[in-house]
C-alpha cells in the first residue's frame, strides 16, 4: 500500500460500513448527523401530533379523538419536541461544529459521545410505546403535576424511566461538550476568542448539569409516590403537590433557556456572515448570555403565580423575571446593530435568522405581559400562554435550528442547497407559523383555557385560522425534507468557505469537511 | 490540547456536580419545611392544637374589627364522600375564639378512615390563624353510610394584618391509605 493511498484510508474513509459504521462511530461528524437525522424524525412525529390536537380544534365540539386521548397528545407533543426534536438538533448541530470551530480533531470523548446518542432511540421507543398501554400515554400535561399525572395507567414507570434516559443523555452530552470546549481548543484560542456558538453552548451544557438532575429527583420522587409508599407530594401523607411544582420549575425555566442558548448562538454567527460584519459587542453578547444562564435559576415560580404565594415572592419572581428581558435586549440590539450599515445578502439563513430576532421578540414581549403578577392571574392557563412559549419556541428556537442547518448543510454535503426551495420553505414557514399562532394571543385574551378538547364556540373563528396555520406550517416542513434529500445528493459544487468571506475555522477546511479534520491542531 | 488526565478530572468534577444535583432535588423536600416554618407559612401547624397568641390580653380584642371567614371543602373522591361546611361563612371578631361546624357523610357500604388536610389563605393569614379543636387533627373513622358533625374552634389573632379583611380555611378530605 503506497503512502497516499494509507493516508487516503486514514483521513477520508470510515472503519466500518453499513449499519454497524453507525452503530460503532465515534466520530463527530457521524454522530452530528445521527442525531440530526434523529430530531428530524421526531419533529415529524411530535409535528404529527399538533396536527391531530389542531384538527380537534377546528371546530367547537368533540369530532376527532376521544378527551382522553386529546390529553395524550398535547402531553406527548410537548415531550417529543422539547426531549426528541430540540435539545437533539442542537445537540446534533454541536457535534459537528464546535471541532470545527475550535480546532480540535473529535471531541473529547469520542465513546462516551456514541452512548449519548444511542440512549436516544430505545427511551423515545419506550415513550412512544406508552400510546399503545391500557390506560395509554402520560395525559397529564409535559410539566407532569401529581396527583393528575399519577393516574397514569401500566405506562407510568415507563415515561419516568424513558425521562431518565433521556436526562442521562443529555447530561453525558453536556459534560462532552464542556469538556471538548475547555481542554481542546486550537493553540491561541483563549475563550474571548471562541465563536458565539462555541460560548453560548458551553453555557447550556452547564444549564443541564444543573438542571437535567433535578428533574430525574422530581420524577423519581413521583415514582416513589406511586410504588413505594413514599408522600412527598401527596397531600393524604402529609406531602404538598405544590412543592413538586416548586422541583419542577427549578428544572423548567434553566430548560427553556436551554432550548433557546443554542440558537442565539447561530443567530450570532449567520448575521455577521451575510451582513458582512463582524458581530456588534461580542464581549456584551458573552457577558449577557451568562446573565440570562444565571437569572434563569432563580425565577421558577413565575409558572406558579396562581398557587397562591405571599405578596414578597410574588414580588421577587416578578421582578427577577422582568430584569432578563435586560440581557435579552442586549443581544436583540446587538444583533441589529450588526446589521446597521452592513452590505446585506438575503440567502435562505440570513432569512431565518431575521425572522428569528423579529418573532422571537415578539414572544419575548408576551413573555413580559406574563411575568406580570396581576396579568399573570388572568393570563395564566389560557392559549395566551401557549402563544407566548410557542413564539419563542418555534420562531425562536426551531427557525435558529433551521437557520443553522441552511448555514452549515454546504459545509456537511459538500453541496449547494436549492436556493429556490429554501426560500420558499422560509416564506411559507414564517407566513404559516404566524397564521398558526397569533390568532392564540386573541384566543387567550379572551380567556380560551389551553388543553381542552372542546371550547366555546365564541372561540370557533380564531381556533379555524389557527388550524389552517397549522397545516400550511406542517406542509412546508415537507419542503424542507425535500431540500435536505436533494442536498445529500447533489448540487451544484460548496466551495471550503462556502459564503462571501466568513469567519470561522470550520471554513478553512474542505466542503464536504473530510472524517478526520485538524488531526494537527490549526493556530489561531 | 491538554493532557488525558486534564480530561479525566473535569469529567469527574461535572459528573459529581450532576450527581450534586440530583441530590439538591431531594434536599429541596426538607429545605421546603425548613423555609416554610422559617416564614411562618408552616401549614403543618394548622393540623396540631394550638393556643392563640394575644389571648391573654384581653384588652386586646380589637372589638371594631370583623374579619369574614369563609369556609370551602374539596374531596378529591366525590363518589365515596359527602363532604360540606354547616356555614360558608361567619364573621369572627380577632382574638376572640370561634366556632363552626362541617359535615361528612361515608356513601360506601364500608367503613372507612378519613384524613383531612387544612389550608388558609391568603398565606398571610398562615400564621395568625390558631386551632383549638379540629377534626383535622387526627384521622376520622365512619361506620358504612354514617354522617357526622365535624366541629371546628378556631381563633385569629388580633395582629392579623390589617389589609387583610377576609379569611379562607378550607379543608380536604381523603381517604386514609389502608395500612
Ligand atoms: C423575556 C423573556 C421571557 C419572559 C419574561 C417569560 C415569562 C414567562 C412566564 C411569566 C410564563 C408563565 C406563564 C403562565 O403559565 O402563566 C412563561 C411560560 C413559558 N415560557 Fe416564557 N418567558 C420568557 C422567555 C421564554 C423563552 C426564551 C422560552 C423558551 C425558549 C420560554 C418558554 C416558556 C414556556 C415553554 C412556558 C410555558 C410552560 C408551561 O406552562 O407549559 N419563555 N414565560
Ligand atoms: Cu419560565
Amino acid at each position: 500500500m503506497s503512502e497516499t493511498t494509507q493516508a487516503r484510508e486514514h483521513h477520508d474513509g470510515p472503519h466500518a460500513t453499513g449499519i454497524r459504521r453507525w452503530l460503532t462511530t465515534t466520530n463527530h461528524k457521524d454522530i452530528g448527523t445521527l442525531y440530526l437525522v434523529f430530531s428530524l424524525v421526531m419533529f415529524l412525529v411530535g409535528g404529527t401530533m399538533a396536527l391531530i390536537i389542531r384538527s380537534e380544534l377546528f371546530q367547537p365540539g368533540l369530532q376527532l379523538v376521544d378527551p382522553h386521548f386529546f390529553n395524550q397528545m398535547t402531553t406527548m407533543h410537548a415531550l417529543v419536541m422539547i426531549f426528541g426534536a430540540l435539545m437533539p438538533a442542537f445537540v446534533g448541530l454541536a457535534n459537528w461544529q464546535i471541532p470545527l470551530m475550535v480546532g480540535a480533531p473529535d471531541m473529547a470523548l469520542p465513546r462516551m459521545n456514541n452512548w449519548s446518542f444511542w440512549i436516544l432511540p430505545p427511551a423515545f421507543l419506550l415513550l412512544l410505546a406508552t400510546l399503545f398501554m391500557p390506560g395509554g400515554a402520560p395525559a397529564g400535561g409535559w410539566t407532569l403535576y401529581p396527583p393528575l399525572i399519577l393516574q397514569t395507567g401500566d405506562a407510568f414507570p415507563l415515561v419516568v424511566f424513558s425521562l431518565h434516559l433521556l436526562g442521562a443523555s443529555s447530561i453525558l452530552g453536556a459534560i462532552n461538550i464542556i469538556v471538548t470546549i475547555t481542554n481542546m481548543r486550537a493553540p491561541g484560542m483563549g475563550f474571548m476568542k471562541m465563536p458565539l456558538f462555541v460560548w453560548t453552548w458551553l453555557i447550556t451544557a452547564y444549564l443541564l448539569i444543573g438542571a437535567m438532575p433535578v428533574l430525574a429527583g422530581a420524577i423519581t420522587m413521583l415514582l416513589t409516590d406511586r410504588y413505594f409508599g413514599t408522600s412527598f407530594f401527596l397531600a393524604a401523607g402529609g406531602g404538598d403537590p405544590v412543592m413538586f411544582q416548586h422541583i419542577f420549575w427549578f428544572f423548567g425555566h434553566p430548560e427553556v433557556y436551554i432550548l433557546i442558548l443554542p440558537a442565539f448562538g447561530i443567530i450570532s454567527q449567520v448575521i455577521p456572515t451575510f451582513a458582512r460584519k463582524p458581530l456588534f459587542g461580542y464581549t456584551s453578547m458573552v457577558v449577557a448570555t451568562s446573565a440570562i444562564a444565571f437569572l434563569s435559576y432563580i425565577v421558577w415560580a413565575h409558572h406558579m403565580f396562581t398557587t397562591g404565594m405571599p405578596q414578597a415572592g410574588m414580588l421577587f419572581f416578578m421582578i427577577s423575571t422582568m430584569f432578563i428581558a435586560v440581557p435579552t435586549g442586549v443581544k436583540i440590539f446587538n444583533w441589529l446593530a450588526t446589521l446597521w450599515r452592513g452590505s446585506i445578502s438575503f440567502e435562505t439563513p440570513m432569512l431565518f435568522a431575521i425572522a428569528f430576532v423579529v418573532l422571537f421578540t415578539i414572544g419575548g414581549f408576551s413573555g413580559l405581559m406574563l411575568a406580570l403578577v396581576p396579568a399573570d392571574i388572568e393570563y395564566h392557563d389560557t392559549y395566551f400562554v401557549v402563544a407566548h412559549f410557542h413564539y419563542v419556541l418555534v420562531p425562536g428556537a426551531i427557525f435558529g435550528v433551521i437557520a443553522g442547518v441552511y448555514y452549515w448543510l454546504p459545509k456537511w454535503t459538500g453541496h449547494m442547497y436549492d436556493e429556490t426551495l429554501g426560500k420558499w420553505h422560509f416564506w411559507l414557514s414564517t407566513i404559516f407559523v404566524n397564521v398558526l399562532f397569533f390568532p392564540q394571543h386573541f384566543l387567550g385574551l379572551a380567556s380560551m383555557p389551553r388543553r381542552i378538547p372542546d371550547y366555546s364556540v365564541q372561540f370557533t373563528e380564531f381556533n379555524m385560522i389557527s388550524t389552517i396555520g397549522a397545516f400550511g406550517f406542517g406542509l412546508s416542513q415537507l419542503l424542507f425534507v425535500w431540500m435536505l434529500i436533494k442536498c445529500v445528493k447533489g448540487g451544484s459544487r460548496a466551495s471550503a468557505e462556502v459564503w462571501d468571506q466568513p469567519q470561522g475555522l470550520e471554513w478553512t477546511v474542505p466542503s464536504p469537511a473530510p472524517y478526520h479534520t485538524f488531526e494537527t491542531a490549526p493556530r489561531v | 490540547m491538554k493532557a488525558r488526565g486534564g480530561n479525566r478530572r473535569l469529567v469527574l468534577t461535572l459528573g459529581g456536580a450532576a450527581a450534586g444535583m440530583f441530590a439538591f432535588a431531594y434536599l429541596l423536600a426538607p429545605l421546603y419545611e425548613v423555609f416554610c416554618e422559617l416564614t411562618g407559612l408552616d401549614s403543618e401547624r394548622l393540623s396540631r392544637a394550638s393556643e392563640p397568641a394575644g389571648l391573654a390580653q384581653a384588652a386586646e380584642i380589637d372589638q371594631n374589627r370583623v374579619v369574614k371567614v369563609e369556609f370551602l371543602t374539596h374531596t378529591p373522591n366525590p363518589a365515596a364522600w359527602d363532604f360540606e361546611p354547616g356555614e360558608l361563612s361567619i364573621e369572627v371578631t380577632p382574638g376572640r375564639a370561634a366556632e363552626t361546624r362541617f359535615w361528612a357523610r361515608n356513601l360506601l357500604q364500608h367503613d372507612v378512615i378519613s384524613v383531612t388536610r387544612p389550608a388558609v389563605r391568603p398565606i398571610e393569614a398562615v400564621s395568625h390563624v390558631s386551632k383549638q379543636l379540629c377534626f383535622c387533627f387526627e384521622e376520622q373513622p365512619f361506620a358504612a353510610g354514617e354522617r357526622r358533625e365535624l366541629p371546628v374552634r378556631f381563633t385569629i389573632d388580633p395582629d392579623l394584618p390589617a389589609h387583610v379583611d377576609t379569611v379562607t380555611l378550607a379543608y380536604t378530605l381523603f381517604t386514609a391509605q389502608p395500612g
